[in-house]
């Protein structure tokens, strides 16, 4: 374990040591990964923060639940335990059916309902619950339509839902962007690290070639190739969050003047930190990845191993 | 001990380099293999070592015998020898004292600061104390040939497989390389080297070995 340690502590200082031998040949790939990928990122950035726009900015949509005429007093309460109990629930109120009659009764035009009524002799609406939902997504209301639906005495869910799909989709449109470009992200990653390598090979082909001589393992020659590429994934990707924030910082600044003379108040946030790990992650993944197909073709073509 | 049993190599391009060699050498044996350019010395130290694989035939050390399809078993079979090359293969872009740190690095066994003892001690024998720091290409030719012998020494392995290890020194240097030889063997190290060198032969008075074409001279 120690033994395992300090190999990987002194590969660690090599891929430095190499690093900071050619800097500029190390500047220039991280260059061109992060400028490459500070595209997708910034166009990333916007979705989010279009897509907590939206959700700050807009109505909630609310669900509502029509019980069935025969539904008694016991029922509603049952249901509204039921209600109380459900995690995905908001708040709630309940609409009886004398309520929303005399609602309409407030409304001009619906007289003749009222002489209805009078002449059916009892009211034709029924209860209802209004529910609003914790998580307002199209794909959640829909579930918890379906599952209104089972409830017992509950005869028609109605769900206001049709803006949030029109949003839904294009923020999914703009996702699918956002996948496509990553996916050609991965093969700029990929390829990138992988010629890197290939010239670092080329370079130190008499160390691989000694190190191979006196007894080194498979994993001792790779291991610093390895590191390198992700290096390089990584710190491609830490300098295209760093453009961003810049470029966000710029942008706040401009929307602050803007705020002053239109009386509102938007502003540009960065990546969540969670995100940020992830996009590190993600790069560093793929920059291994070149490097690890780079080695396993590179050296084995030098008959070697 | 060393078995090597009925080895043969045959090179890709169809050249025969060794044929049918029988060769035992026991544990702290010195034997020095001998015989013209392109006899096929240094391709018989190779695959004792590991690095060619014979074509036929098996090499056998102390009941273990080499087995040329497995790399991690092949790389940790290397790691038994202390090897010199006929071309030294040092690194240039690095100091003399990293040189001869890399058989440790491969090893992994040892903190820096023991491993930084070691090389040490090995460069303090062979005489190159003074050019730690020193890069390869600014050292002579035959400073050049102590540090690979530095090289060699410095993990100290029980068996050394050693390519012309006098080729570029002078009589002196020459004859305290015999001598350095000569006390790790008295530590009973396993010596076998690859040598034209007469007064290298007569100093270490080994066993001899000749080589005529591949074969073994009777
Ligand atoms: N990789 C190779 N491919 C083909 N032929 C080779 C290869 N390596 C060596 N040979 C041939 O095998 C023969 C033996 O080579 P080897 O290097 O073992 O000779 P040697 O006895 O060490 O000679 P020297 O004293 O000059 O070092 C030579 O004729 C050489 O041309
Ligand atoms: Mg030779």
């Amino acid at each position: 374990m120690k033994a395992w340690i300090r190999a990987h502590a002194r590969c660690f200082q090599l891929t430095f040591l190499r690093i900071i031998h050619a800097p500029f040949s190390y500047l220039f790939n991280l260059s061109v990964i992060a400028v490459t990928f500070c595209l997708p990122l910034a166009f990333y950035v916007l979705l989010c923060n279009f897509q907590s726009l939206i959700e700050t900015r807009s109505p909630t949509p609310q669900i509502s639940l029509f019980l069935s005429n025969d539904a008694q007093d016991n029922d509603v309460l049952a249901l509204e335990q039921r209600l109380q109990k459900s995690e995905a629930i908001d708040k709630f109120h309940f609409v009886s059916r004398d309520q929303a009659l005399s609602s309409i009764h407030g409304l001009s035009g619906f007289s003749s309902l009222s002489e209805l009524v009078s002449v059916l002799g009892r009211n034709p609406l029924p209860h209802a619950f209004v529910v609003q939902a914790k998580s307002n997504s199209p794909k959640n209301l829909e579930h918890l339509k379906q599952e209104f639906q089972k409830w017992p005495k509950v005869s028609h869910v109605q769900v206001d839902s049709a803006w949030a799909q029109r949003i839904e989709d294009a923020l999914s449109l703009g996702q699918y962007t956002v996948w496509t470009f990553s996916v050609l992200l991965a093969f700029m990653l990929i390829s990138v690290s992988f010629n890197t390598i290939r010239l670092q090979i080329l370079t130190h082909q008499a160390e691989i070639e000694l190190t191979y001589l006196l007894g080194a393992s498979h994993a001792y020659i790779r291991r610093p190739y390895l590191y390198y590429g992700t290096f390089l994934g990584l710190f491609g990707a830490l300098l295209a969050w760093l453009m961003v924030a810049t470029g966000l910082m710029a942008i706040n600044q401009q929307l602050a003047l803007l705020a002053t003379h239109f009386n509102f108040h938007i502003s540009l946030s960065h990546l969540s930190g969670q995100d940020s790990l992830s996009v590190c992650v993600f790069c560093a993944g793929f920059g291994w990845l070149g490097a690890w197909i780079s080695v396993s073709r590179n050296i084995f073509a030098l008959r070697l191993l | 001990m060393i078995v090597i049993n009925n080895v043969t190599k045959r090179y890709p391009d169809g050249f025969t380099a060794l044929s049918n060699i029988h060769l035992t050498v026991e544990s702290g044996e010195k034997v020095c293999i001998t015989g013209h350019s392109g006899a096929g010395k240094s391709t018989l130290l190779k695959i004792i070592a590991g690095i060619s694989p014979p074509t036929s035939g098996s090499v056998v050390i102390n009941n273990t015998s080499l087995n040329p399809h497995n790399s991690s078993l092949k790389a940790l079979w290397r790691r038994q020898f202390g090897l010199m090359f006929e071309d030294h293969k040092l690194l240039f872009d690095r100091s003399v004292f990293h040189n001869v740190l890399l058989p440790l690095e491969i090893i992994g066994a040892h903190s820096f600061k023991q491993c930084a003892q070691k090389v040490r001690a090995a460069l303090d024998k062979v005489g190159l104390a003074a050019f730690e720091k020193s890069l390869p290409a600014t050292l002579s030719g035959g400073e050049q040939q102590r540090l690979c012998m530095a090289r060699a020494l410095v993990h100290n392995p029980r068996i050394l497989l050693i390519d012309e290890p006098t080729a570029n020194l002078d009589a002196d240097y020459a004859l305290q390389i015999s001598d350095l030889l000569l006390g790790f063997n008295q530590l009973g190290v396993t010596l076998l080297i690859a040598t034209h060198d007469q007064a290298l032969i007569s100093r270490l008075n080994p066993r001899c070995v000749g080589l005529l074409q591949g074969h073994i001279l009777p």
